[in-house]
């Protein structure tokens, strides 16, 4: 089905460290990947980030008229938004 | 997009969206639907998915409610010309796009990282939204084309050594390595300077195709706070940085910093807990993926030249 909206805007990981706050201990290269993946979005999370956001107002207007769909506006205080907040 | 830009640029969309009320400068942000002919259709209600759903539903009965003449493909709309003084903001030619991802960990009892539960944050702010807070927020990270070369040397020799560039190094610790993504729209760490950490690159392959750094460090990052406490970072950095020489192009930059956060701000979270910040070249990026990053957005040039005085 086509979409009726132009939208706009926009493990457990073995690393030990020590309870409290403490001094920062070298990551090490070999859980690199390990500790970026378990950072990153887990399936189903952020999943704004799936929408064909346009950022220019301009642009996303003259595609609503062009297409005849209304336009979806999503705006940030100082930006675009970015995330969850 | 940009309340900022839009509420106040003087032109025909500019009325278009004061006469709709369609954002807010306000730090809450807003969703709302408007017409490309200019006309309001509603709020999209933050309330909950009961109220979001109904006001969906009001929004597209108003739609449907226009004559046909304003919903039929190919209206014919003449906004005029952009007011020059609010151009829309795009990354600078050849800057690399990076993604940006910080994640709240806490700690199980040998140590080890975990996702965060609500009886992990604090009452009020935090619990109510753990499940929001338990996921990564996000940014992006700009970074200008001769900020990039500077950090492959010319004549690269496995185990050299070297800092990070100055400027990437400030804008890191500035507005990247900030505890309040996700949580707001401050910035904790906006007076940081170079000796807040201490960023080495280390050559570790060079080969007629491509030149291989490791990028590690660390960063101690304080911020006193008007309740007379102070919010503090101290991370470990570790990444890695391939320079295509063929094609004259970094083909990997993937950045871990990992540490403590001491009084996470807006107090979601007492005492001491873990935040990982990742960070990794967008190779393709879309639309939204050029999106202003949050450090940009009071002043771009600012962002892209934290090294630099009077702007």
């Amino acid at each position: 089905m086509k979409s009726r909206i132009v939208p706009l805007s926009l493990l457990a990981l073995t690393l030990a460290v020590p309870a409290g706050a403490a001094e920062p201990q070298a990551i090490p290269p070999a859980q690199l990947d390990t500790l970026q993946k378990m950072i990153q979005p887990q399936a189903g999370e952020s999943r704004f980030w799936q929408i064909p956001w346009l950022l220019n107002l301009d642009e996303a207007l003259l595609k609503g008229a062009a297409e005849g769909k209304p336009v979806f506006l999503w705006s940030g205080a100082g930006g675009s938004p970015h995330t969850v907040c | 997009m940009d309340a900022r830009r839009e509420r106040w640029r003087q032109d025909a969309i500019g009325e278009i969206v004061r006469n709709t009320d369609a954002v807010t400068i306000t730090a809450s942000g807003k969703t709302t639907v408007i017409t490309a002919s200019g006309k309001k259709l509603g709020d999209v209600s933050w309330g909950g998915e009961k109220q979001r759903l109904q006001s969906l539903d009001k929004i597209l009965k108003a739609w449907e409610a226009l004559p046909e003449a304003e919903r039929k493909p190919g209206l014919k709309v003449d906004y005029g010309m952009a007011d020059p003084k609010k151009p829309f903001v795009e990354p600078p030619a050849n800057a690399l796009i990076v993604r940006v991802h910080n994640r709240m960990f806490e700690r199980d009892g040998e140590g080890k990282l975990r996702y965060t539960e609500p009886e992990d944050f604090a009452e009020g702010e935090g619990r109510n939204g753990a499940a929001r807070l338990r996921e990564s927020a996000q940014d992006m990270m700009w970074i200008p084309e001769n900020e990039w070369q500077a950090f492959i040397p010319a004549d690269a020799k496995k185990g050299q050594s070297f800092p990070a560039p100055p400027s990437f190094a400030v804008r890191l610790f500035r507005f990247h390595l900030d505890p309040e993504r996700g949580l707001g729209e401050g910035i904790t760490f906006g007076g940081a300077k170079a000796d807040a950490g201490k960023l080495t690159c280390t050559v570790e392959e060079v080969t007629p195709a491509v030149v291989r750094l490791r990028l590690e460090g660390t960063a101690k990052l304080v911020q006193g706070r008007p309740d007379g406490k102070q919010t503090s970072y101290e991370a470990a950095l570790l990444g890695y940085l391939t320079y295509d020489g063929s094609a004259k192009a970094i083909t990997r930059f993937d950045l871990v910093a990992l540490g403590d956060v001491t009084n996470t701000p807006r107090g979601v979270r007492p005492g001491a807990h873990p935040l990982g910040i990742a960070f990794q070249l967008v190779h393709q990026p879309t639309v939204a993926e050029r999106v202003v990053p949050r450090g940009g957005r009071d002043g771009v040039e600012r962002y892209l030249h934290p090294m630099a005085t009077g702007r």
